[in-house]
């Protein structure tokens, strides 16, 4: 890797990042097609060509990342412009996060590593999570620097210095990952102060308390980025960790324990909650409980489809939390509440919203054609598959069924906001949404059908599934066109009684 | 070279007391600046001339960089809150002895210099208890009866037991540091008096209580000195006088303890941190939690004897004094213009104090130990000494570990409070009762911009250039946090305040 390659890719990704940030307001277009080029294009560009060569796990984390982190930028200009009028101040933040994140992901030297990582990190606690709220989210700020980013960083500096403890101080900072495959041997302390910390990132068991409050009192798109995101940079230091040393089997059963433990509890804990964002943070406590699993199980026993099928559930977590913790925006933005028993009657003041709201759902069912359906389903064949080999795949297997029966229960609670009642009070006014909102939201909903045809296609799945998949889309592009018609047929401004005008 | 040192320190003092004597801000900084040189030019002498050794010159320089800033801030700081026109001088004579301590070459000149420290520090904070609105009016007192006296205790104790062991000669008094090659050895059961008066120095819970009420009560560039100087006195003394002593079979237990009390001050610092309302009070303990944390890498250092150790102690110090020297200069600034502490009562310090602001988040940023300050130095590097060191027992690493662990969690959770000064808006609208010009509040800018330009120069000045590149090409990153957090508070208010159509419950 040159160094001036490294160079103009970070430099290019900062400056069209800022310039795109600081036009928003003098002109929204231009900065749309800079923050486009820069997120996606430029990561794009430089992988394709090849300029920047990354392990695996890595470019689909930084493809992943560059997707969503661009499709948030956009969506965040729309609900800011409504919100305060001015989206100077508030773009500038979350696109240095964004590009923070995206440069995390694209990092090749342990030093690149370390800088982004901490830099993401601090940047989130102090200047992201207080956005909206000022002050008055800095107690959420204190948790989030506690419960998370103490200990994930602990780990991430533990990894550095047992790396420089045995290649030396300058080599370890400058070591490249993609080549970096040492298997060093370090003993079952070290292995559980990396996993247990990288766990944090993650929400896993004894520190799972932070998402729901961070999640839940964050700015949308701020959860948005940190539900999808930045939970995976706990994923990369799973991997990095288990790339570099070999971990003790010990601290691998730790994590698997605490992998079911938050699993079941954040399905459990999902189906209780009131606030929309609280819901979908129990949910991702469940989500990376099974990445976790995944994980632990790959490293166990070897398998390398758990591998797979924990970049697959990465993926699949990223773009539907993503949506959904933006949709939660879009409904604060109409109604002025995250409470579940205060809504329900949404589908009559926006009908497109109501669709991301059931792309949400479907994906939560795990309903074919979406990608929901192929990840459960692995997930399950999986856990089957590999009884016969050990027999800790039962508790796995129930905890896999649990997290599916709940994520129906809590994904029914979700679209709840939008069905559940008839408006009461007074006829409900149409609220207009910005369309980059709406852009971006469908753009993340449709996404992750095609993602279902991409798995299809590089995983050679039999062909019952693809017949399945080619079935639910034709039909499901039928209920959608004919939804779709029925979004311009003009809303009745009075409501008659009995032909007398009200 | 006696003549010349002591001439040097002469002319520097007659400086300042003619820098009182000028009205003009402008001349008087020049004066100031001219005699903090020469304080800068003695050190610098001295190493070259192998009188000194680079822990003294290291922490000699650095202070003395820090000094001039304070010295510069104290004349509008006195002027705009009506002090009387001793606490300059008095502030600055201070400063000079404290700095002459650090670069004395033998005991003698190190233990009468620190003595008059004791006394200036005493007489500064009997000025701020006559003199300020808040505080306790025993603090002068306590610092006297507690800090002082115990300290005279260990010296001379420490003095009359050498005596025991070499015989009365000048011999013991005169040496420089540098050229010590024997070592003493004394009773075990006088150890414990000799490490007494170092350890309330560096306000080691149980030693702390004296602190808290001298360092909130004294006027705000006094407590900045007091508690970025003077506190780190008890380390440089327990450094010096432990190179005499013959503590190989205690070692072990020496350190095993010191790592214990530093614990203790961790825990109870922090948590006592976390529930003042008084800024200074807060600042105060928490110099006790990073105490705790420097008496850590201490004995770390004490046990392994590596100079990686001795270098984090160094970083330690100059952490503690570079952010807080900034945050107690800020405190004076609230003073003078809401004419309270309250951490509750004060908001939005970006919009009322734009400029030092920028300077304080700085070492909010350097306190929480954000990589590219000085505040990531020692936190790191005690992380990589743990775990690089395969000679350390299992107790000493669960015990070290454990007290950066919490060091770590309790400076984040302190600087996460600290940073709602900043923001938004406050409970109830507080009158500004005066202003605070730019140039006052560009001192404290200047004291914050220490945090992260120090990080270089450290590494530079202890010979590891690569690492000074590297720490230069991180400060770039608390930069841009502060530019963040700056367009943070100018999000303007919701527009759309209420846009539901169903709000009927």
């Amino acid at each position: 890797m040159e160094i001036t390659v490294k160079a103009s890719y970070t430099a290019l990704l900062v400056t069209l990042t800022t310039l795109s940030s600081l036009l928003a307001d003098r002109n929204p277009r231009l900065s749309k097609l800079l923050v486009f080029t820069g997120l996606l294009g430029v990561p794009l560009i430089f992988t394709v060509t090849k300029l920047l060569i990354l392990p695996d796990y890595q470019l689909v984390l930084l493809i992943l990342a560059s997707f969503i982190t661009t499709l948030t930028s956009i969506h965040s200009t729309g609900y800011y412009k409504y919100m305060y009028g001015v989206t100077k101040h508030t773009k500038l933040v979350l696109n240095s996060i964004c590009t923070i994140i995206v440069l995390l992901f694209s990092s090749t030297t342990i030093i690149e590593l370390l800088v982004y990582w901490l830099l993401a990190d601090i940047v989130i606690a102090f200047t992201a999570i207080t956005l909206e709220r000022g002050y008055e989210n800095l107690r959420v700020a204190a948790t989030y620097l506690v419960m998370c980013i103490a200990p994930s960083d602990i780990a991430l500096l533990t990894l550095w210095a047992i790396l420089a403890a045995n290649i030396g101080f300058y080599e370890s900072l400058l070591a490249e990952i993609p080549g970096l495959e040492l298997r060093l041997n370090i003993g079952p302390a070290l292995s559980l102060i990396l996993l247990v910390g990288f766990s944090a990132k993650l929400g896993q068991f004894p520190l799972h308390s932070w998402p729901p409050v961070v999640y839940g009192e964050s700015p949308p798109h701020v959860s948005a980025i940190m539900s999808s995101l930045v939970s995976k940079i706990g994923l990369l230091g799973y991997v990095l960790a288990s790339r570099l040393f070999i971990i003790d089997n010990t601290a691998l059963y730790i994590l698997v324990i605490q992998g079911l433990i938050s699993t079941a509890y954040g399905a459990f804990a999902a189906t209780l909650q009131t606030d929309v964002r609280r819901l979908l943070a129990y949910s991702s406590i469940s989500y990376y409980g099974v990445i976790t699993i995944s994980f632990a199980i790959y490293s166990l026993l070897g398998l390398s489809e758990a591998y797979y099928l924990t970049l697959l559930i990465a993926v699949y977590h990223g773009v539907l939390k993503a949506l959904a913790f933006m949709n939660s925006g879009l409904v604060y933005q109409v109604a002025n509440t995250y409470n579940i028993y205060r809504l329900g009657h949404l589908f009559y003041v926006s009908k497109s919203a109501t669709l991301s709201g059931f792309l949400v759902l479907a994906n939560l069912v795990g309903m074919p054609p979406t990608a929901g359906f192929i990840v459960k389903i692995s997930a399950l064949l999986l856990a089957f598959n590999a009884i016969a080999q050990n027999p800790l795949m039962i508790p796995i297997l129930v905890v896999l069924i649990i997290h599916a029966v709940f994520a129906i229960m809590y994904s029914a609670k979700f679209l709840s906001i939008y069905t559940s009642t008839l408006p009461r009070a007074q006829p409900t006014r149409y609220v207009e949404i910005p369309r980059d909102e709406l852009i971006s939201e469908f753009t993340l909903g449709f996404s992750s059908i095609v993602l279902t045809a991409l798995i299809l296609w590089l995983l050679k799945y039999t062909i019952v599934f693809t017949f399945i998949y080619l079935v639910t889309v034709i039909f499901m592009g039928i209920v959608f066109i004919n939804y779709y018609k029925t979004l311009f047929i003009p809303e009745e401004s009075k409501y008659w009684l009995t032909g007398v005008e009200s | 070279m006696t003549i010349t040192a002591i001439t040097l320190l002469i002319i520097a003092v007659f400086f300042t007391l003619i820098s009182r004597r000028v009205s003009s801000y402008f001349y008087k900084a020049l004066l100031k600046l001219t005699s903090y040189t020469l304080l800068l030019v003695l050190a610098t002498v001295l190493y070259s001339n192998s009188i000194i050794d680079t822990v003294s010159l290291v922490l000699a320089v650095f202070f003395t960089v820090l000094s001039l800033l304070i010295s510069l801030y104290t004349p509008l700081y006195a002027k705009s809150l009506q002090y009387p026109n001793t606490l300059e001088v008095l502030l600055d004579l201070f400063l000079y002895s404290l700095i002459t301590a650090y670069i004395a070459p033998n005991i003698i000149v190190l233990v009468s210099a620190w003595t008059i420290v004791e006394i200036l520090g005493f007489i500064l904070i009997k000025i701020g208890e006559e003199h300020s609105l808040e505080g306790p009016l025993t603090s002068s007192r306590g610092f006297l009866l507690t800090s002082t006296t115990t300290y005279e205790l260990s010296v001379f104790t420490f003095i009359a037991t050498s005596f025991f062991a070499i015989g009365i000669s000048p011999q013991l008094l005169l040496e420089p540091f540098i050229s010590i090659t024997y070592k003493i050895s004394i009773p075990h059961i006088v150890l414990p008096l000799i490490l007494l008066g170092f350890l309330t120095k560096a306000a080691i819970t149980p030693l702390h209580f004296w602190l808290p009420s001298a360092h909130s009560t004294a006027p705000s560039p006094a407590s900045a000195a007091l508690s970025g100087f003077t506190v780190a006195l008890g380390y440089y003394g327990l450094y010096r006088v432990l190179y005499y002593i013959n503590i190989d079979e205690l070692a072990e237990y020496l350190g095993i303890t010191l790592i214990a009390l530093g614990l203790f001050s961790i825990v109870y610092g922090g948590i006592e941190a976390l529930t003042q309302r008084d800024v200074k009070r807060l600042l105060a303990y928490g110099t006790i939690l990073t105490n705790g944390f420097i008496l850590t890498l201490f004995a770390l250092y004490l046990l392994t004897k590596l100079q990686v150790a001795l270098i984090l102690v160094l970083a330690g110090i100059i952490t503690q004094a570079s952010y807080k020297t900034t945050l107690f200069c800020e405190a004076g600034l609230f003073e003078a213009l809401y004419e309270t502490r309250y951490t509750h009562l004060i908001r939005g310090l970006l919009r009322t104090l734009p400029v030092s602001s920028i300077g304080g988040l700085l070492a909010v940023l350097s306190l929480i130990g954000v990589p590219g300050t000085l505040g990531f130095i020692p936190k790191i590097g005690c992380l990589y000494v743990v775990l690089t060191t395969p000679t350390l027992s299992t107790t000493l690493l669960v015990l070290t570990t454990s007290s950066l662990a919490l060091y770590i969690v309790f400076s984040a959770i302190i600087g996460s409070k600290y940073i709602s000064l900043y923001y938004m808006q406050p409970i109830r609208q507080i009158p500004l009762v005066r202003n605070v010009s730019r140039l006052h509040q560009s001192t404290v800018l200047l004291l914050g911009l220490t945090n992260i330009t120090i990080t270089p120069l450290f590494f530079y000045v202890l010979n590891y250039s690569s690492l000074a590149v590297i720490s230069l090409a991180l400060v770039p990153i608390p930069l841009t946090i502060i530019y963040l957090v700056i367009h943070v508070t100018r999000i303007p208010r919701r527009v759309n305040e209420v846009s539901s159509t169903w709000r009927s419950q």
